[in-house]
């Protein structure tokens, strides 16, 4: 179930290194990796792609406090708003994707929806 | 020839004291007394002794051993089990020796020579079956496996159930002792049943307990034809061990029956002609096949009917229906597909239910139907004729608005054929006309998909897409083949250009963890014959159900480029727990515990390794995969088998 509910725009953020290790942590532990993958990818299978994170911040609390998809709820209980902010940050922090045009092996795939 | 005699036993041990004290000279005992050689030095098993036999099978009940001669059996039973085999074109036998079929295991060994059909060696009943599933749905028949009576289906039952799922062929042989009278004390006993059948009867199509050879004969070939009648499924025979053993009491007076492939079940041609209409008069026709190729040529079929309708087309995995470079696979635009359609064609689903409903895996498992409530619905499959009552495979009732019972593939030549005959040049216009925007949509999903995978390209642990196009792009100029559906994201499906029917193996059917490894082990062997490059994607949880299969690989020197999908976890499960934890709103971050493969994490290159299969990894590094996937290759095209542990992302 997408996330898709605002987008805030922007590359990755700046955040203090040790506010995004411990966000790693936190993405890990409490399992978000399990359906979105370790860096956010997604899967068609489990949960879509959180990297790069296009919601703002509020909508992903909104979200992640009361999902109305799939995706089982989090809540202050399990998942502490300090804890869900320095996901976030993580999250933020990933690079920009690189597109599939300046990887060999899927350059193909895009140049085929171009009609070539 | 000899009559069968009491003390048979007796006179075994004899024979084998007197073997003992001759020596061996013959190249076959030679390399046994090597093998026991080498079981002796490595501290397991001592060269029997008459001492010890007599330990183990008792004593000989005051008799001088040297006083019993030695009958020579000639023309047993089993010899004759052999010629069936060979009649039916069995050219495999799989097999976890057991002693309940030592009588057919020597007569294939020695009296067949170990050729056509030929004894495949498996450390576990499961594995043995789990081949013929796979070798099955490559070779487009049955092989056997031979089960050690009670505990050897037992074992094998698992396996059996996933082929029945997968409407798979094979014929399960079950050695078993059904004359009480004849059975030794306790062990044989133990491994007798009275109905050895009835512990899987639940998912076989047929099974039967022959008390003659002739009864064995005609069995034994009703058993094959039942298998490979649409739906295919396993059957079951039972081979009694005494049938085995003692010598054929008057040759003349059996006879093998020929071969009698039957035809599958057709639709009516009225009932077909009134599916051509709904689907003529239909704007938005969707094709949903599960099952529907059973060969290359059926493959074929779907792609004429899909063709002449511009129909897109949901392949559900049980086999490779469309190619997935065919404008008209839209498979993962599955959602919005089916929200539109207007009639939707079932070819050869267990699940008609689940294409039109779901049940969202939320509390209170509420269903919903997902397509509108005017879309028309066609099925047509031989499973509506063919059902068992214990096992739900049958999945949930739907009421079609056309149900046909009748085999999908053999049903397409007469629906094409109506179709071109009702087709007028306006609807043929009108249909043509679609082309351009399905094929804008199929290369959309393409790109879609690619950018998908670039998401993890860099990341370590690996990402499964790189995983999958780092594999494709070395395969692909080769005549290769994907064993078993894969636990990734399903990137062959999206970004492998999958064009021939055997180059996709499809699911487990049953689902049962244990299905990859010897299924892969089972395919590999059929396209060793056909000189191809078989490779799995295999699921390290699922590994770890069978892992003996990898020895079996090294031993038979099955080429089979295995790339371990290693994500340290039975991963499905972790959601589950994940889910179940955090609805009850407590245990965030135990979702790991029971459901991970990690203190230790496995080394599965040791592992194979271990069972003499070249192997290398774990790998992290995705600039390392693809050289390491160059050397693994350059061993399977050496006819071996290899293996290589990459550590991935979950999905």
């Amino acid at each position: 179930v997408a996330l898709a509910l605002q987008i805030a725009g922007g590359g990755p953020t700046l955040a203090d290194p040790r506010t995004v290790a411990h966000g790693k942590a936190i993405y890990f532990g409490v399992g978000c990796s399990n359906c979105h993958g370790g860096v956010g990818q997604g899967s068609i299978l489990t949960g879509p792609a959180l990297a790069p994170l296009q919601l703002s911040d509020e909508a992903v609390v909104r979200y992640v406090r009361r999902p109305t998809g799939l995706m089982p709820p989090f809540s202050a209980t399990i998942l502490s708003e300090n804890d869900l902010q320095v996901i976030i940050a993580y999250l933020r922090s990933q690079p920009p994707t690189r597109p599939p045009s300046e990887i060999p092996l899927l350059a193909p795939y895009v140049a085929s929806s171009r009609g070539k | 020839m000899k009559k069968p005699v009491e003390g048979d036993r007796r006179r075994f041990l004899k024979a084998t004291l007197v073997l003992g004290a001759a020596g061996a000279s013959a190249p076959s005992l030679v390399a046994s007394a090597k093998a026991a050689e080498t079981a002796a030095s490595a501290g397991s098993a001592a060269t029997p002794t008459e001492q010890r036999l007599r330990s183990e099978f008792g004593a000989l009940d005051g008799h001088d051993p040297q006083s019993l001669a030695i009958a020579e059996v000639v023309d047993p039973g089993s010899d004759f089990m052999v010629d069936l085999l060979r009649a039916a074109d069995i050219p495999y036998v799989i097999a976890m020796a057991g002693s309940t079929f030592r009588g057919l295991h020597e007569s294939i060994v020695n009296y067949g020579g170990n050729h056509a059909p030929e004894l495949i060696t498996c450390v576990h009943e499961e594995i043995s079956a789990a081949m013929c599933h796979g070798y099955a749905k490559v070779a487009g028949k049955p092989i056997a496996c031979m089960v050690h009576s009670d505990v050897g289906v037992q074992h094998a039952s698992m396996a059996i159930y996933n082929a029945w799922c997968d409407r798979a062929p094979m014929i399960v042989l079950v050695g078993n002792w059904l004359d009480a009278t004849k059975r030794r004390p306790w062990v044989e006993w133990d491994l007798s049943m009275a109905d050895v059948g009835a512990i899987v009867r639940d998912f076989v199509k047929w099974d039967d307990i022959p008390v003659s050879l002739q009864h064995y004969s005609e069995s034994f070939m009703r058993a094959r034809e039942i298998a490979m009648t649409p739906p295919y499924e396993p059957v079951l025979l039972v081979a009694d061990s005494g049938l085995q053993e003692d010598p054929i009491a008057d040759r003349s007076k059996l006879s093998i029956p020929r071969r009698a492939p039957v035809s599958p079940p057709a639709g009516e041609p009225a009932e077909i002609d009134l599916v051509a209409d709904m689907l003529i008069a239909a704007k938005s026709p969707v094709i949903v096949a599960d099952r529907a190729a059973r060969t290359a040529e059926g493959m074929g079929l779907v792609v004429q009917l899909a063709e002449a309708l511009n129909a897109p087309v949901i392949d559900k995995g049980g086999r490779l229906n469309i190619p997935t470079n065919h404008y008209l696979n839209q498979t993962f635009l599955q959602q919005s597909l089916l929200a539109g359609a207007d009639v939707i064609l079932g070819l050869e689903l267990t699940d008609i239910w689940g294409v039109i409903n779901d049940v969202p895996d939320l509390p209170g498992r509420e269903s919903r139907r997902i397509v509108s409530q005017t879309t028309k619905v066609i099925g047509i499959s031989s499973n509506y004729g063919f059902v068992k009552a214990n096992v739900q495979d049958i999945q949930r009732y739907y009421a079609a608005d056309i149900t046909i019972a009748a085999d999908a593939q053999a049903c397409l030549p007469q629906l094409i054929e109506s179709l071109n005959r009702k087709l007028g040049p306006a609807q043929r216009q009108a249909i043509a006309a679609k082309k351009p925007a399905l094929e804008a949509a199929f290369h959309a999903l393409r790109a879609s998909s690619a950018a998908d995978a670039a998401r993890s390209w860099d990341a370590s642990p690996i990402g499964t897409g790189r995983l999958c196009m780092e594999i494709w792009d070395q395969i692909k100029g080769l005549d290769w083949a994907l064993v078993c559906e894969t636990t990734t994201s399903a990137w062959p499906q999206r970004l492998w250009d999958i064009t021939e029917y055997h180059q996709y193996g499809g699911s487990s059917g049953g689902a049962g963890v244990g299905y990859m490894a010897p299924a892969a082990a089972g395919a590999a062997l059929a396209h060793r014959d056909a000189g191809r490059i078989p490779v799995v994607i295999q699921s390290d949880g699922d590994l770890m159900m069978l892992p003996g299969t990898l020895w079996t690989l090294a031993h038979h020197k099955l080429p089979l480029l295995m790339v371990v999908h290693n994500n340290r976890a039975w991963h499905q499960e972790t959601m589950h727990l994940q889910r179940m934890a955090e609805w009850r709103n407590r245990g965030a971050g135990t979702w790991a515990v029971g459901t991970t493969l990690v203190d230790p994490a496995i080394d599965y290159a040791t592992v194979a390794r271990g069972m003499g299969v070249w192997a290398e990894g774990p790998i992290s590094d995705p600039a390392a995969l693809r050289p390491a996937i160059a050397r693994a290759l350059a061993v399977v095209k050496q006819g071996e088998p290899a293996l290589l542990d990459v550590l991935t992302q979950p999905r």
